[in-house]
């Protein structure tokens, strides 16, 4: 681009449009968050229900220490993208700092629940949790079915309420398919077809 | 009545980098350089003239030992811009 001063009042709006539409290109891509935690909920979830059923292994709660790994993968990820990232949206620095919030709400919902043994209610919680973070990040990223799929939670957080453990095990692994496992797959193929333009 | 466009905005490149950061928080020089397809030296001279007018702020830090130039918009920058669009579509309807 040249720096030309002689050019038609369309021409300015032509450019502005431009790269306004260029800038929004450059969002990062969210859907490996989704993916990661969705998947590694989900399989968690049938694994424990699966101990708890059909096993008898002691302690089939032991299983909920693969979320360490979503942990560690997430802190890489989140180190790696921010050394690559050239720009700053408002966007991505809200969906960094409510990533950020999120673990410290679930260490701080583990704490409560391990202190005062509280695990009956933590499933049906949980669920809450997904359905309030989709309805959030679907608003902000305008993506309108994540913001569904989180509100589809909410009627599987009231059935939660009153099944028993093992049960609530499986409606989370429901809860979690619908809202981050779906959408991300959707987002996922979205941003490639986005990036395989950019490139172009 | 048609208002003469804003002297520093109403050229290609100025136009072009302050569309895109007044769209993001901030960006570093080489996305501002990758989107508008400006050459550096011509790139940098524009910036300074942005930053002379006080319309963005300018950064220069060092990241993993590399210099990293990073560019902001101001509010007297937003304000301008807003203004420049409203006398531009004033132009618009008048035609």
């Amino acid at each position: 681009m040249e720096n030309n001063q002689k050019f038609s009042a369309e021409q300015s709006l032509q450019i502005i449009q431009s790269m306004i539409e260029k800038a929004k290109q450059d969002v990062a891509n969210n859907s490996f968050y989704l993916l990661l935690w969705g998947w590694l909920i989900f399989i968690t979830a049938i694994l424990n229900f699966i101990l708890m059923k059909f096993t008898n292994f002691e302690y089939p709660y032991i299983v909920w220490n693969l979320m360490w790994i979503g942990a560690v993968a997430s802190i890489v990820k989140g180190v790696r993208d921010s050394k690559k990232i050239a720009v700053k949206t408002f966007v991505g620095e809200t969906m960094k700092y409510f990533g950020i919030s999120q673990a410290i709400l679930y260490f701080g919902l583990i704490f409560f629940f391990g202190k005062y043994d509280l695990w009956t209610i933590a499933f049906p919680l949980y669920i809450l949790v997904y359905a309030v973070t989709c309805f959030f990040m679907g608003t902000l990223m305008q993506f309108s079915l994540l913001k569904w799929t989180g509100l589809l939670c909410l009627p599987l957080m009231v059935i939660a309420a009153y099944v028993s453990f093992d049960w609530q095990l499986l409606l989370m692994a429901m809860a979690i398919l619908i809202s981050y496992v779906i959408p991300g797959h959707v987002l996922n193929a979205k941003e490639k077809l986005q990036n395989k333009i950019t490139e172009k | 009545m048609f208002k003469d466009l804003d002297p520093i905005l109403h050229s290609q490149l100025r136009l072009a980098v302050m569309s895109l950061l007044i769209s993001v928080k901030e960006a570093e020089f080489t996305f501002l350089k990758e989107k508008t397809n400006a050459t550096a030296g011509n790139l940098s001279v524009q910036i300074q003239k942005l930053k002379e007018a006080g319309y963005i702020e300018v950064i220069k830090q060092f990241k993993d030992n590399y210099p990293q130039t990073i560019c902001k918009i101001t509010s007297i920058g937003i304000k301008a811009f807003e203004e420049y669009v409203k006398n531009l579509q004033g132009y618009l309807t008048q035609k």
